[in-house]
């Protein structure tokens, strides 16, 4: 039996047989993906879970409630929980009201229909807010957390993931009827039709519940809505394209392409940027500015982040071997000149040098495991923005990249290094920023354009590899180089270069590479490699294998110098 | 009291009658002093359709529920009445049967079957003191094992709602509620007020950052306990009509078109707290002529 979407059936009817109809409102709002939103006290203490109502046992053969397991068990134990999930009114509430506090000329209104509270006294409001439920039941699923910001940035150990369990599997769309009321007798029709349109503009705007910014929460409101930036903030969308080994969720074997891969991108570069004009600390509280922080003292942040699926959705290649696609819309929000000045340039960077999710720091391609196998690694990731022709006032699709020209390169870094001198001009320092962790300055990496693969390896529309039985056509010479194992260069699996992905001790490389469909001339290649050294560090002229690699790259037949440091010209 | 009547409510969202919590940031509920079950004041009820009559109605409101208190310190008479909504049936959803299939059942305990017994004048029956159901079997809950027999056909009997269902859960809910239902001793049961209540963890998020406050970060949070969603309470209610002006059927008309409908018990009104469909074993309009005063 469930009864969750009852109330509001009645209640509507109520209202209507009553002549009250203009003090209910009510309507679908669609879960994108997963929220995460009030709080359903969960045995073991520790283990997030969005609010739900019991629907079912916890069996004796998946394990003491109380336990605490780690995500792999909870995959084979609790899938979803017994547990129907819902979106609490008060948390409609909440948003709408937190929404209302960025308005100044909303505030004092929202105060008069929702009712506040001043030290000890309390005004009641007009506006009542329901419980929203999924019009069918629907359980709370597995979902995870696994910050991964010291591993890959400052190559420390490996997070512990976490459980968390989410309204939404991830998959499939998940409608819910919001609705409010006007207390009859206090509230007219115009009030309750003026917060209705707070309420659409709140949640198509943020969303619902926590981890908001992160992209969890996002609602689709039936109606076609485009909501209002908070002042002084714009939004930028991208439409993105990214072809890929796979990304994971909760269960490694299941592919999914999530809001929190985008998350942990975008976070952990503007950390290796600000490492490289800042001091660890000075660059930590920035980074926690700008996208919130957990411990040890909670704040928000001002950066938002949504991911809207596409048509293409985690569909996958139809030879061997596998790998898979995702396009669709990446949202960025933050105050206008962070957004402009600091953060989508960062990007431009980004998305110049690597990828998105798991594989990101190599180019898609065909890889042989030790039995033999073969396997697709990397990615292939392209962003593209609109832009409109100063000419024709045409919308115009173009990639956001750069050229492959050192000068724009160094221009591009000496803007968004003005543009941070100029909104932290206390943190800034002309220190030497080259720590043992991935710092990106024109002091501590080091990029280059190399040739290779001659074409293409994969056939996009069809889903196709083309060279499916020649896995070195799929490589470029930046792959070559860093797949070279034997001495002197022992840069494969190479914890201090290449990393190592597998087994219990895994590390990151310091290399990241990325395949862009540029003619190199020189070499007469369809392709070329953009190699992003990570100095960590060391130094041109070490012995360090970094510093060997980066000679390696300097002297390679074709490639060209864009960013950072280089060897030594006379070692 | 000659006019005596039966009501109902099912709570269709879970109700919060605040309490005197004493646990820390738990936000208890009110408790009867001699079972400490959770229960909706005959206060509360009678406050929330006193307001819902009045929207309907200003001059039939004052005839039923009497005058409020004037400044001239002068204030009317009721002819209306409402005793507490006592649990009679509160839904466990964390059962399962035989070890196998989750089941959505109702559970109810001795005294409450008997003093609802009582109300609608029904022959009582001497429950076992173990568990009984409409369906026997082996039931889990967490950690314990009941094992539940047939109720007889007397104890079914004296389960019965009097009067009929409302249109608007008959087919939603009570075919569930007809078919899933142990009454269990009153030890049992109370076990499962004390721990088996509906909450919720809330917060209030902080606005700005005040010293050591930072935005984003939780100000306060407390944990609500309520009355779960799907719970069936039975009240006492009835007409104690004056000599002079008594209600008359339209005013009664009112009041029914109010207890039959939805209406809202306890706190926490604004974020959906509370609502309920009302429905009484006896809709008919007070008869003057039994009236004594």
């Amino acid at each position: 039996m469930y009864t969750g979407s009852r109330l509001i059936e009645l209640l509507e009817l109520q209202h209507q047989r009553r002549s009250q109809s203009g003090l209910f409102k009510k309507d679908t709002f669609t879960i994108q993906w997963r929220a995460k939103v009030g709080s359903f006290p969960h045995p073991d203490v520790e283990t997030i879970v969005s609010a739900g109502e019991p629907c079912g046992a916890w069996r004796p053969t998946q394990g003491r409630p109380e336990d605490k397991r780690n995500v792999n068990e909870n995959w084979q134990l609790f899938r979803v929980l017994p547990l129907n999930g819902y979106i609490p009114g008060a948390s409609i509430r909440g948003i709408v009201r937190a929404w209302a506090k960025q308005r100044p000329d909303i505030l004092p209104r929202m105060y008069e229909l929702l009712g506040y509270q001043n030290n000890d006294t309390i005004r009641a409001g007009k506006i009542e807010f329901l419980d929203a439920w999924p019009d069918e039941p629907t359980k709370l699923t597995l979902d995870i957390v696994n910050p991964q910001q010291e591993f890959q940035v400052y190559h420390q150990g490996q997070g512990t993931p976490l459980s968390l369990y989410t309204l939404g599997d991830g998959k499939d769309y998940i409608p819910v009827t919001v609705a409010i009321r006007g207390i009859p007798g206090r509230a007219t029709d115009a009030e309750v039709s003026e917060v209705w349109g707070w309420v659409q503009q709140a949640l198509s705007l943020y969303g619902v519940g926590s981890r908001t910014a992160s992209g969890y929460g996002t609602l689709k409101f039936s109606d076609p809505l485009k909501p209002t930036p908070d002042p002084d903030c714009t939004v930028k969308q991208f439409d993105f394209s990214l072809y890929s080994q796979g990304s994971a969720g909760p269960n490694m074997q299941t592919m999914e392409l999530r809001p929190s891969h985008w998350r942990g991108w975008l976070r952990s570069w503007i950390l290796r940027f600000l490492l490289g004009v800042m001091s660890q600390q000075d660059a930590k509280k920035t980074v926690d500015e700008l996208l919130g922080t957990l411990e040890p003292q909670t704040r928000k942040g001002c950066l938002r982040l949504q991911m809207l699926k596409g048509k293409i959705w985690g569909d996958y290649s139809t030879d061997q071997p596998r790998f898979y696609a995702w396009k669709g819309k990446l949202q960025i929000s933050a105050p206008k000149d962070i957004l402009n000045t600091i953060i989508l340039p960062i990007i431009r960077f980004a998305v110049m040098v690597g990828g998105v999710g798991r594989g990101w720091r190599r180019p898609l391609h065909i890889f042989h495991m030790n039995n033999g196998h073969a396997a697709a690694r990397g990615t292939l990731l392209t962003l593209t923005h609109k832009l409109r022709n100063k000419n024709t006032q045409e919308w115009e699709t173009k990639p956001y990249a750069l050229p492959l020209d050192a000068a724009t390169w160094t221009k591009a870094y000496q803007d968004w290094l003005a543009a941070v001198q100029s909104q932290w001009s206390d943190r800034v320092t002309a220190d030497n920023h080259n720590i043992n962790a991935e710092v990106f300055s024109p002091n501590t990496c080091a990029i280059y354009a190399v040739p290779g693969p001659d074409s293409e390896p994969i056939e996009r529309r069809e889903m196709l590899w083309n060279y499916a039985n020649d896995a070195e056509a799929t490589r470029g010479d930046g792959m070559y180089l860093i797949y070279q194992k034997d001495a002197p260069q022992n840069y494969k699996r190479n914890p201090e270069i290449g990393g190592n992905a597998g087994g219990g001790n895994a590390s990151c490389s310091w290399a990241s590479i990325k395949r862009v469909n540029i003619h190199n001339k020189e070499e007469e290649t369809d392709c070329q490699e953009i190699v992003c050294l990570f100095m960590g560090g060391q130094t041109p002229n070490s012995n360090h294998v970094r510093s060997r690699f980066l000679r390696d790259l300097g002297k390679m037949s074709g490639a060209v110098h864009l960013f950072g440091v280089q060897p030594p010209t006379n070692p | 009291m000659s006019d005596f009547r039966v009501g109902y409510i099912y709570s269709l969202a879970p109700i919060h009658c605040g309490g005197e919590g004493d646990l820390g940031n738990i936000l208890e509920i009110a408790r009867e002093v001699h079972t400490n079950f959770p229960y909706v004041p005959g206060s509360s009820l009678r406050g929330t359709l006193r307001d819902e009559v009045k929207l309907q109605d200003e001059t039939a409101v004052d005839i039923l529920f009497g005058k409020e208190l004037d400044k001239q310190g002068q204030m009317g008479v009721h002819q209306v009445w409402f005793g507490d909504a006592r649990l009679l049936w509160v839904p466990m959803r964390t059962m399962s049967m035989n070890g196998g299939r989750d089941v959505f059942s109702w559970v109810s305990c001795h005294s409450l079957i008997r003093d609802h017994a009582i109300i609608t004048q029904q022959s009582s029956v001497i429950f076992p003191n173990q568990a009984v159901g409409i369906s026997a079997g082996t039931y889990l809950v967490a950690d314990a094992q009941i094992q539940v027999t047939q109720m007889s056909n007397e104890q079914k009997q004296a389960t019965t709602l009097a009067g009929t269902w409302p249109n608007s859960l008959k087919s939603a809910v009570q075919p569930t509620w007809e078919n899933n239902r142990i009454v269990l001793p009153d030890a049992d049961f109370q076990v499962l007020m004390e721990h088996s209540l509906w909450t919720q963890v809330r917060n209030k998020i902080q606005d700005e950052t005040t010293g050591a406050n930072q935005a984003g970060s939780a100000e306060v949070f407390w944990t609500d306990v309520c009355i779960p969603r799907d719970t069936i309470f039975y009240f006492s209610w009835g007409y104690s009509l004056l000599k002079d002006k008594p209600v008359k059927p339209e005013q009664h008309d009112v009041l029914m078109s109010v207890l039959q409908g939805l209406f809202q018990v306890g706190g926490q009104a604004n974020v959906g707290r509370g609502w309920v469909q009302g429905w009484t074993n006896n809709a008919a309009s007070p008869c003057p002529v039994k009236v004594g005063v």
